[in-house]
């Protein structure tokens, strides 16, 4: 089990020992969009893991690559087979802090702006990425929403020439994932 | 001449339809595949333990997985999302169902079929079916 995979067991587990203070879900909601004067792609993923510790500010979350769908199924073979190499890289991994966690207020509902620091790692590379975005606290739940830029090629992820017309050098990713109180 | 402008359209032809069939083709089915069958308890067990090896032997392969439900909820696109419980209560089998009307509740013993993406803090099955 890799670092990130064995810090969420780590949280999941304190959770369920009854300290009330992580919110987690095994359906979040991450996707994304490419956009190019030739075309506009995009894939929805609904089986992201987050686990955040409102106290320390410690969050993180599991992409499964494979769970990203298309449209298209040769697009998300393509993606699969010749981009993420999802066999050899299975998923995607964000393991970071919301650096002004003592400004949410996770049992008064309301929006909170909150901003990231942590590593993202995907297809094999770890990079630092900062996020910007909101937690929106609202009858028990705590959905976080953010949206930030990812380049390919930070990655290690190769696009062909031919292909290089049709898919954005950066990337939007979106997070509208809606977490529950783990108890 | 005639004969090779003929040729020549009908490969163009073959080529415009083989390259309409690819860009259009359809998404996989659970059902087109021959499933793997496995318990998930068993399942769960190898990801949680060895999970490069997991991955080795499930990862992008058709499974119909039996066990005992042990959450039956909605995701937030709102698809059926049935968890097959695992060896211990921190483990299982989510599985995402691809259509709605899928009757299940909790303690009831269900096989279902469908795609394994690999492993979150769950072992998650996609687009999946009632066999």
């Amino acid at each position: 089990m890799n670092k990130a995979a064995a810090i969420v067991a780590m949280l999941c587990l304190t959770a369920s020992l009854g300290h009330a203070q992580k919110w987690m879900t095994r359906t979040g909601k991450v996707s994304f969009f490419s956009s190019t004067s030739v075309e506009n792609i995009e894939a929805f993923n609904n089986e992201a893991a987050s686990v955040i510790d409102a106290k320390s500010g410690d969050v993180a979350f599991i992409v499964p690559i494979k769970s990203f769908k298309f449209d298209k199924a040769l697009m998300q073979e393509h993606f699969n087979e010749n981009y993420m190499e999802s066999s050899k890289y299975p998923k995607a991994e964000y393991k970071g802090k919301i650096t002004n966690a003592a400004d949410v207020n996770f049992s008064k509902d309301g929006t909170y702006n909150v901003k990231t620091t942590g590593k993202l790692t995907m297809h094999g590379v770890t990079k630092d990425v900062p996020a910007t975005g909101t937690i929106v606290v609202k009858s028990g739940t705590a959905t976080i929403k953010s949206k930030f830029m990812v380049a390919p090629a930070d990655f290690g992820i190769k696009i062909p020439s031919v292909s290089a017309s049709k898919i954005a050098s950066k990337i939007e990713i979106t997070v509208d994932s809606v977490l529950k109180e783990a108890k | 001449m005639k004969k090779i402008l003929i040729v020549l359209l009908i490969l163009v032809a073959a080529g415009v339809g083989a390259g309409l069939y690819l860009w259009n083709k359809p998404h996989e089915k659970a059902e087109d595949r021959q499933a793997m069958a496995v318990t998930a308890g068993v399942l769960s067990e190898a990801f949680a333990g060895n999970e490069q090896k997991a991955n080795a032997a499930y990862l992008n392969q058709v499974l119909a997985v039996s066990g005992t439900v042990s959450e039956v909820s909605r995701n937030q696109d709102g698809n059926t999302v049935i968890v097959l419980a695992g060896s211990d209560p921190l483990s299982g089998v989510q599985c995402t169902m691809r259509e709605d009307g899928v009757k299940a509740s909790v303690g009831d013993k269900m096989t279902i079929k469908g795609f394994c993406n690999g492993y979150t803090l769950v072992v998650l099955l996609s687009d999946c079916i009632v066999p």
